[in-house]
C-alpha cells in the first residue's frame, strides 16, 4: 500500500519539477552572478517539489484512511444489527417474523464479514472473528429456510441462537472499545497497514495507534475463540471440513510401486520416461507426487501423477503441453475420454456434461449404480481439442465419497415428483434418479429425481428428494461463449 | 400525410425494438460471462505471484484463492480474497496490474475454476527462501510445488 502511495506521489512531483526548471532557464540568462541565483532557484524549486509531494501523499493517505474508517464504522453497525436481529429472532413468535429476523442476521453478518476482512489488519488476528461471522450468517440462513419450510426449530438450534446472541454482544462490546479511538480520529490506518505488513508483534504496554487496533482485534478474536465448534446443516459448518474420505481403500504401497502405477496410468507409452518422486502430499488423502520426465527429443510430454499411499489410486494427473488450434468437436472429445476411462478400469462412469474452455474440453463423469447417477463420485477428464489427447484426470471427488451404497427405492414416483415442479419450468428430458451432495449433518447425500427443463429460455436442473418430496436444489446451466454439451 | 406518419411510426418502432433487443442481448451476455471477471482476476494474481513456477504450481496458487473463498475464515468472494489488505505482496505493490497474464496463467486460473486442485485444499502458500512471518510456519504443510510450499 505504501508503495502505491509513493508512486502516485512521484507522478504529481514530476509536474512540479518541470515548471521549476522552466523558471530557472529564464532567470539564468540575465543575472550577473548567475551560479548563485541558480542555486537559490534550485533550492526553492526542490522545496516546492517536496511540499507538493508531501501534500499529495497526505491526501492519498487520508483518502485510503477514510476508506478504512468507512469499513470500520460499517462493521460496527453490522455487528450491532446482527446482535439485534438475533434477539428478535428469539423473541418472534410467528414464523413470518422469525424468517425476517433470521434473514437480517444473514445479510448483516455477511456484510460484517466483508467489512472486517477489508481492514488492514493481519489475517491471523481476524481469522476466528471472520469465521464466527460467516457461520452466524450461514446458520441463520439455514434456520430461516427451515422455519420457512414449516419445520420446527430443534432445542439445539435454539441453544445455538442464544449462544450466538451472547457472543455477538461480546463482539459488539469489544468493537465499541475501539470505536472511541476511531471516533476521536486517532487511528492512522496507513500506519496500521504498514505495521501489519511488517508483521511486528505488538509491544506490551505501548499505546501507539497500530497497537491499539491490533490489540483491540486480538481481544475480540480471543473472545470468539471460546465459541464451541458449530455443527449444523450448512456449507460453512465445521463438520464439512472434518469429513474423512471414504473412497481410498486398499493396502499401503511404497514409492517404487507408485512410480510404476504412474507410468502405466498415463495415456501414452512412458516406459522411457524418467520417473521420480517429486514430493509427498500431506492432505486428507496422503499421496506420492510422481513426476515423469520425457527423454529429450522423444517429442513426448512430461507428466505429474499423484498416487495415494493407500491402495495406489491415482488422484490427479496433469500433462503439460502447448495446444494447437481446435480440430475436433466436443462429441469426439467425450468419446476419447470414455476410451481413456475404460482403459484405466473406471467402468460404469457416464459423462453428464462437457464444456469447452479455451482449446480444451472439460468433461465430468459420474458413477452410475443401477441407473442412478451418483454425482459426488465424480472424476473430471480434460481433453485437448487439437488431437483428442487426454491432458488431465482428477478423481478427488470420487476418492472422497465413493463407497458401496445401498440405494433405497424411491418412495415418490417420477410422476408424483413432477407435480411438485414450478409451472414455469418446461421439462425437456425424461427424469432420472440421482444422488446429489447435500450439506446436512446426518448424511452428506440425498437420493433425488433429476428434472432437466427450460424456463424463459434458460436451462435448469431441478432436484426433488425421492423420499420426502422436498425440492432440494435448483441449478441453472450457465452457457459460456464457448460450446457446451449436456448428456 | 397520415400514411407517411404511419410509415415513420412503423420505422421508428422497428428501430426501437431492434435497439431494445440488442440491449437485452448485451445485458444477458454480460450476465452469462459473470465468472469471466473472476477468471481474469485469478489469472492476474497467478501471473504476479507464480511467475516462473511450474504449471502445477500456478494452478495451486489459483486453487488457494478459491479455497479461501470457500473458507469461513476468509472473504467469501474472489475479489474480496485477492484484495484483502496485506494478503498478497503483488497486490500491495501493484505488480498484478503491471504484468498482463500469460496464456499459461489464464489456463491455470481456468483449471482451478473447474475444480482441479493440486494444493489439496490449502489456504496458504509462501516461498520458504524469502523472509516470511514466523507464525505461518505453524501451519501444516501439505505439499511443495516448485519454489512454493502450500499449507492448510
Amino acid at each position: 500500500m505504501a508503495d502505491e502511495v509513493n508512486n502516485a506521489g512521484e507522478n504529481v512531483g514530476a509536474v512540479g519539477e518541470g515548471t521549476g526548471e522552466a523558471g530557472t532557464a529564464r532567470s539564468g540568462g540575465t543575472a550577473a552572478n548567475w551560479p548563485g541565483a541558480l542555486l537559490v532557484l534550485l533550492l526553492i524549486a526542490s522545496l516546492v517539489f517536496g511540499y507538493a509531494q508531501w501534500t499529495a501523499r497526505r491526501r492519498l493517505e487520508v483518502a485510503v484512511g477514510n476508506q478504512y474508517f468507512s469499513s470500520f464504522f460499517d462493521l460496527l453497525g453490522n455487528v450491532d444489527n446482527v446482535r439485534v436481529a438475533l434477539s428478535k429472532s428469539l423473541v418472534s413468535g410467528s414464523p413470518r417474523l422469525r424468517v425476517g429476523a433470521l434473514s437480517d442476521v444473514w445479510r448483516e453478518a455477511s456484510n460484517a464479514q466483508a467489512n472486517l476482512n477489508s481492514l488492514p489488519v493481519t489475517h491471523k488476528v481476524l481469522a476466528k472473528t471472520s469465521a464466527f461471522l460467516t457461520q452466524v450468517g450461514d446458520f441463520a440462513f439455514v434456520t430461516a429456510r427451515k422455519v420457512a419450510n414449516q419445520q420446527m426449530m430443534s432445542d439445539d438450534d435454539w441453544d445455538r441462537l442464544v449462544k450466538m446472541k451472547e457472543q455477538s454482544e461480546d463482539l459488539a462490546k469489544g468493537l465499541a472499545g475501539m470505536e472511541a479511538e476511531a471516533s476521536s480520529g486517532r487511528i492512522n490506518w496507513v500506519r496500521v497497514a504498514e505495521q501489519a505488513n511488517k508483521e511486528v508483534p505488538a509491544k506490551a504496554g505501548s499505546k501507539s495507534t497500530p497497537e491499539v487496533v491490533t490489540d483491540g482485534f486480538t481481544k475480540v478474536d480471543e473472545s470468539v475463540q471460546q465459541f464451541p465448534t458449530l455443527i449444523y446443516d450448512g456449507p460453512f459448518s465445521d463438520h464439512i471440513e472434518a469429513r474423512k474420505p471414504v473412497g481410498v481403500t486398499g493396502a499401503p504401497i511404497d514409492s517404487t510401486r507408485a512410480i510404476e502405477i504412474a507410468r502405466k496410468f498415463v495415456p501414452f507409452d512412458a516406459s522411457a520416461h524418467t520417473g521420480k518422486i517429486e514430493g509427498e502430499v500431506d492432505s486428507k488423502i496422503p499421496a506420492y507426487r510422481v513426476s515423469l520426465e520425457a527423454p529429450k527429443k522423444s517429442g513426448k510430454p512430461d507428466a505429474i501423477v499423484d498416487v495415494t499411499k493407500t491402495g495406489g489410486h491415482v488422484v490427479l494427473m496433469n500433462i503439460a503441453r502447448d495446444i494447437d488450434p481446435k480440430k475436433i468437436d466436443l462429441e469426439a472429445a467425450v468419446a476419447r475420454a470414455n476410451v481413456f476411462l475404460s482403459k484405466i478400469g473406471m467402468t460404469s462412469m457416464k459423462p453428464t456434461f462437457a464444456s469447452e474452455v479455451g482449446d480444451v474440453a472439460v468433461i465430468p463423469f459420474v458413477w452410475v449404480q443401477d441407473g442412478v447417477y451418483v454425482y459426488p463420485d465424480m472424476v473430471k477428464v480434460k481433453v485437448a481439442l487439437d488431437n483428442g489427447d487426454i491432458l488431465s484426470y482428477d478423481s478427488l471427488g470420487f476418492l472422497t465419497s465413493h463407497h458401496a451404497r445401498k440405494l433405497s427405492k424411491p418412495s415418490i414416483e417420477a410422476d408424483e415428483a413432477k407435480e411438485l415442479l414450478s409451472p414455469a419450468l418446461t421439462v425437456s428430458a425424461p427424469p432420472r434418479l440421482a444422488v446429489i451432495p447435500v450439506e446436512t449433518v446426518d448424511t452428506p447425500e440425498a437420493l433425488c429425481w433429476e428434472f432437466r427443463g427450460t424456463s424463459f429460455g434458460e436451462d435448469f436442473f431441478v432436484y426433488i428428494d425421492a423420499a420426502s418430496g422436498v425440492e432440494e436444489k435448483v441449478l441453472q446451466l450457465i452457457k459460456t461463449s464457448e460450446g457446451s454439451l449436456t448428456m | 400525410m397520415s400514411s407517411t406518419t404511419k410509415r415513420m411510426l412503423i420505422v421508428g418502432s422497428t428501430v426501437f425494438a431492434l435497439v431494445a433487443v440488442v440491449m437485452v442481448a448485451v445485458v444477458l451476455r454480460g450476465d452469462a460471462q459473470g465468472r469471466a471477471g473472476d477468471a481474469n482476476l485469478l489469472a492476474r494474481l497467478v501471473a504476479a505471484e507464480a511467475d516462473g513456477e511450474p504449471y502445477q504450481g500456478m494452478v495451486a496458487v489459483a486453487s488457494v484463492m478459491l479455497n479461501r473463498v470457500e473458507s469461513a475464515k476468509f472473504p467469501n468472494t474472489v475479489s474480496g480474497v485477492i484484495f484483502q489488505p496485506g494478503a498478497f505482496e503483488s497486490v500491495s505493490n501493484g505488480l498484478i496490474w503491471r504484468r498482463s497474464p500469460s496464456r499459461q496463467a489464464v489456463s491455470a486460473a481456468r483449471d482451478a475454476l473447474n475444480g482441479y486442485d493440486p494444493s489439496y485444499g490449502c489456504l496458504f502458500f509462501w516461498n520458504p527462501s524469502k523472509p516470511v512471518s514466523g507464525w505461518i510456519w505453524s501451519r501444516t504443510i501439505a505439499v511443495r510445488i516448485g519454489k512454493h510450499v502450500f499449507a492448510r
